[in-house]
């Protein structure tokens, strides 16, 4: 189980298509947005998983970019 | 905790932290405690947290690091960093991963009959002290180098500094070896040299909170969606705010990520970001956009010398003597000067159109904009590096767009300590600490009192700088060379020279790394080194912010810190009094010697503008900008501030404490050291004082220097222009992301990138096999035509982090004849379907 946080900065006029295209992720949920600002929640099996659904979501139309905030991976760690 | 409901602790905590970067409450003015800080999650989920600095980019992310048990389990942007607010950028996914990558060096290893083998600490300590003796006593001070990086430690920067100037207690001159380079000699050594001949005094004068303040960003070359992220971030969000009025212009010579995002994009021909620059100088002029009052007041203008050379001849044969030289003008002649680059002229040269040259143009020079330039590589990896960051000065001093909130010129970094290791402690050969140089006597002698060593031991003559000291290894002058954290036998350009001299040449090689790599590959010794959290340590950053972090798990095996690896060289060269060099230079306290080496480093920076925060309070605060002043003479020094104090703003702080984090150098607003200057100097009108250009009566230097060409240009028999660089996935030569499995599998090798027409001329589809030659060499590499980045037409582009493909056998080893950096932007290729 690997638990990130991510903030997602987009375009003003595409919000509600980044939004459905998020909601159409498994693994992915927002938890927020604020000012053209999105928070979402990524929940994998991996870190490789949850940076792969990030570039997704980066590549999405209106998306301007994307950072990371909370990254949780102790189960990965534990089974290494 | 059942394990369901962790999970949703977790995920709740997850979003909660994510929410609150997103609004920005995370913008407190005093930090939080720890616990808190993480998401108070540190008892319920019984991890330890504790804060540190992102291991990659110039950025210089603060981040808080959960342990539990003796791992990392969990990391988090840390919103008490000023630097990035609670943000990390992707790349933080991968940081406590390349802690744990397979082949960690977990002994030292010794060459014997031709192959390393495993040694002990004791076998490979005492060779390399005795090869230091040796050397130094047949062969005097010259024939010994150090190699460093940004990424060194300023603990370890420091303590490398100090052990290579006093081995003139061991060698048979007497003096020092200035022999010492870090390997931000190539690439940001020209931002150096612009600052200090600009305005005396090294590093940018604003802050990344500039970023919220302007309008118009300018962008030289700079990739920065995918090279500083989180910056890029920051600038998005002012976009967001005011999507009309905020403007990004990109400019560069091939479209990127960050091109996507522009409002206008001037894709310009190699090395004609010169004449870009005087055009845009000559459209301020010539429509009387300059400010004045603040020309007058805070600049004077001056003429370079010209046709420099290139540094491609040993010794610098082909540079004339007063390559440095800058003769004084006048405003009118400076204007004559900058009237020839015309818009008709610069658009022919450079390629942009005119319309996009007069927009952009009028975006800068608006007196209502508030612009910032950024520039990293660019314009660092230049033959005319000094010359190009001097000629974005000059926009902003004749606009008077400078050290003000929102206004600034801003070079950027690639490495995390790039300003506070190479530069702010002085690792180059002919620095020393605070901006000091070895050839001032006066510089030579505070080191000296500092140090508690005699004077007449710092060596006055600068040591050779990075090219020279390679070709000197080829020339067979330099017998020993200890390499610490960085990849010159990757790393260096015209890569075959260099390889083949380390590998023929009689000389020792000793690296101290944390994964084998093609340096360890040609090395006598090989020490394996602890690396991030493993150990205490402490960067500075691009906004000269200092974060402080604590050692937070163990190193694995053997492997053990370079400052303990450089005491325990020094512990075995022996002097004649029956001391050794570690007693005279190291003869700090084992329990507290972290401490004891940031004071004694300290002490050069105190009462003249660079002052650095106490041990104690970096150690507590998550980063602290410099100049960090205090009030009084008794603990700055020198400068009694009493008086102007309360008129001075405390943004990272409150009115009242002792203490000021100068946010915007320069500006008496902001900057105890000018208010003061200002106070003194009542003749001096305005709020900026360019208080430390003492040699240039306080004012900064408008230069006026030409477009000159590339020291190789495309040509008949090798037509395309290469620029080389980095991916967003791959960290410089790729040592520590190719041990992250997701990295290495998203991008595995490097690849060029082609223009999509040349492709087609050529018959090149994506994945072909190309061979890239230089006059220096062949690489092949496969073909990517729609890549993520497009270069211009007729110039290709290739990530220098592939060790099984290296870019750099073809590169040439010109460098920029007063920075000395190397230009790993500009040189003539051919292209070959295999
Ligand atoms: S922007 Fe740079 S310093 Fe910040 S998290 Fe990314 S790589 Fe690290």
């Amino acid at each position: 189980m690997v638990i990130s946080s991510l903030v997602i900065y987009c375009h003003s006029e595409f919000l509600d298509y980044v939004s459905e295209q998020i909601k159409t992720l498994p693994c992915v949920e927002i938890v927020g947005s604020h000012n053209s600002k999105f928070a979402v929640v990524i929940e994998t099996e991996t870190t490789e998983q949850s940076a792969e659904l990030a570039e997704e979501i980066r590549l999405f139309t209106g998306v301007l970019s994307l950072e990371l905030v909370t990254h949780f991976f102790e189960d990965e760690v534990q089974n290494s | 905790m059942e394990n369901f409901s962790r999970r949703n602790f977790l995920k709740s905590t997850a979003a909660s932290v994510a929410i609150s970067s997103m609004i920005g409450c995370e913008q407190k003015k005093t930090a939080e405690p720890l616990k808190q800080a993480a998401g108070g999650s540190s008892d319920q989920l019984g991890l330890e947290w504790d804060k540190a600095v992102c291991r990659f980019c110039g950025t210089g992310c603060g981040v808080l690091v959960g342990r539990k048990d003796s791992k990392i389990v969990a990391t988090k942007g840390d919103p008490d960093c000023y630097s990035n607010k609670g943000l990390n950028c992707i790349k933080g996914y991968f940081l406590s991963k390349i802690l744990y990558g397979e082949d960690r060096l977990t002994k030292p290893l010794i060459r014997k009959n031709g192959k390393l083998e495993e040694a002990t600490w004791e076998e490979a300590l005492d060779l390399i002290a005795s090869k230091y003796v040796e050397i130094l006593k047949n062969d005097g001070s010259n024939a010994v180098a150090m190699f460093g990086s940004g990424q060194w430690t300023i603990f370890e920067g420091y303590a490398a500094t100090k052990f290579m100037r006093s081995l003139g207690f061991v060698s048979k001159d007497g003096v020092g070896s200035n022999n010492i380079e870090p390997n931000a000699r190539m690439c940001m050594a020209s931002a150096v040299a612009a600052f200090m001949r600009t305005f005396q005094s090294d590093e940018p004068m604003g802050s990344y909170e500039d970023i919220e303040h302007a309008d118009t960003f300018v962008l030289w070359g700079a990739n920065m969606a995918e090279m500083h992220p989180v910056l890029f971030s920051r600038i998005v969000d002012t976009k967001i705010k005011d999507k009309i009025h905020v403007k990004l212009v990109d400019l560069g010579t091939q479209f990127t990520r960050t091109s996507e995002e522009a409002d206008l994009y001037l894709q310009f021909k190699p090395q004609t970001d010169l004449a870009i620059a005087n055009y845009f100088a000559n459209y301020i002029v010539q429509n009387n956009l300059y400010d004045k009052d603040f020309i007058e007041t805070n600049t004077v203008f001056k003429r370079g010398q010209t046709n420099i050379g290139y540094g491609l001849k040993d010794g610098g044969a082909d540079i004339p003597k007063d390559a440095e030289a800058m003769f004084p003008m006048t405003f009118d002649e400076y204007k004559a000067f900058v009237s020839t680059y015309t818009l008709e002229y610069v658009s022919e040269l450079s390629g942009v159109p005119k319309e996009k040259l007069e927009e952009a143009a009028r975006l800068i020079a608006d007196p209502k904009r508030k612009v910032v330039s950024f520039w990293t590589m660019g314009f660092n990896q230049h033959t005319r590096g000094t010359w190009v960051n001097q000629l974005v000065y000059n926009i902003h001093l004749l606009t008077g767009k400078i050290s003000k909130p929102g206004n600034g010129p801003f070079s950027l970094t690639g490495q995390p300590s790039a300003c506070g290791t190479a530069r702010e402690v002085g690792t180059f050969s002919h620095r020393l600490p605070a901006d000091m140089v070895v050839a001032n006597e006066e510089h030579r002698k505070k080191t000296a009192e500092i140090w508690k060593i005699p004077v007449e031991k710092i060596n006055p003559k600068p040591g050779l700088h990075t090219v020279e000291m390679f070709r000197a290894i080829d020339n067979g002058k330099i017998k020993l060379l200890w390499v610490q954290v960085t990849n010159p036998f990757q790393s260096m350009p015209n890569l075959n020279r260099y390889r083949k001299a380390a590998q023929e040449k009689d000389v020792f090689i000793v690296v101290s790394d944390v994964y084998p790599t093609r340096s360890t590959e040609v090395a006598d010794v090989v020490l394996p080194s602890a690396m991030w959290t493993e150990k205490e340590g402490a960067y500075g950053n691009a906004e000269r912010r200092t974060q402080h972090w604590n050692k937070i798990v163990e190193p694995p095996g053997e492997a053990k810190t370079e400052i303990w690896q450089m005491f325990e060289v020094a512990k075995r060269m022996k002097l004649d009094d029956g001391k050794t060099l570690a007693d005279l230079i190291y003869n700090y306290n084992p329990e507290t010697y972290y401490k004891e080496i940031w004071e004694e480093y300290r002490s050069f920076s105190l009462g003249i503008g660079k002052d650095l925060a106490p041990y104690d309070v970096l150690k507590e605060k998550h980063g602290v900008v410099w100049p960090y002043v205090h009030k009084t003479k008794e603990i700055n020094t020198k400068v009694d501030f009493t008086e102007v104090w309360e008129n001075v703003e405390n943004p990272e702080g409150k009115k009242g404490d002792d203490f000021i984090s100068v946010k915007w150098r320069y500006n008496a607003k902001y900057d105890p050291y000018a208010a003061k200057f200002l106070k003194d100097h009542p003749e001096h009108k305005g709020e900026i004082a360019f208080y430390k250009a003492k040699g240039n009566d306080y004012k900064a230097v408008v230069l006026a220097v030409p477009y000159e060409a590339a020291a190789e240009e495309p040509n008949n028999e090798f037509p395309f222009w290469l620029c080389t660089g980095r991916v967003l996935e791959h960290w410089h030569t790729g040592t520590m992301t190719m041990r992250v499995p997701e990295l290495r599998r998203a991008v595995p090798r490097a690849v060029v990138n082609l223009n999509p027409e040349d492709a087609k001329t050529l018959g090149i589809k994506g994945g072909d096999l190309v061979k890239i030659s230089s006059k220096r060499g062949s690489v092949v590499f496969p073909a990517d035509v729609n890549g993520r980045s497009i270069p211009a037409k007729g110039s290709v582009f290739i990530p220098f982090f592939d060790e099984t493909r290296m870019v750099n056998e073809i590169t040439i080893d010109a460098y920029c004849p007063i920075s000395k950096e190397p230009d790993y932007k500009k040189c003539a290729v051919k292209i070959e379907k295999v």
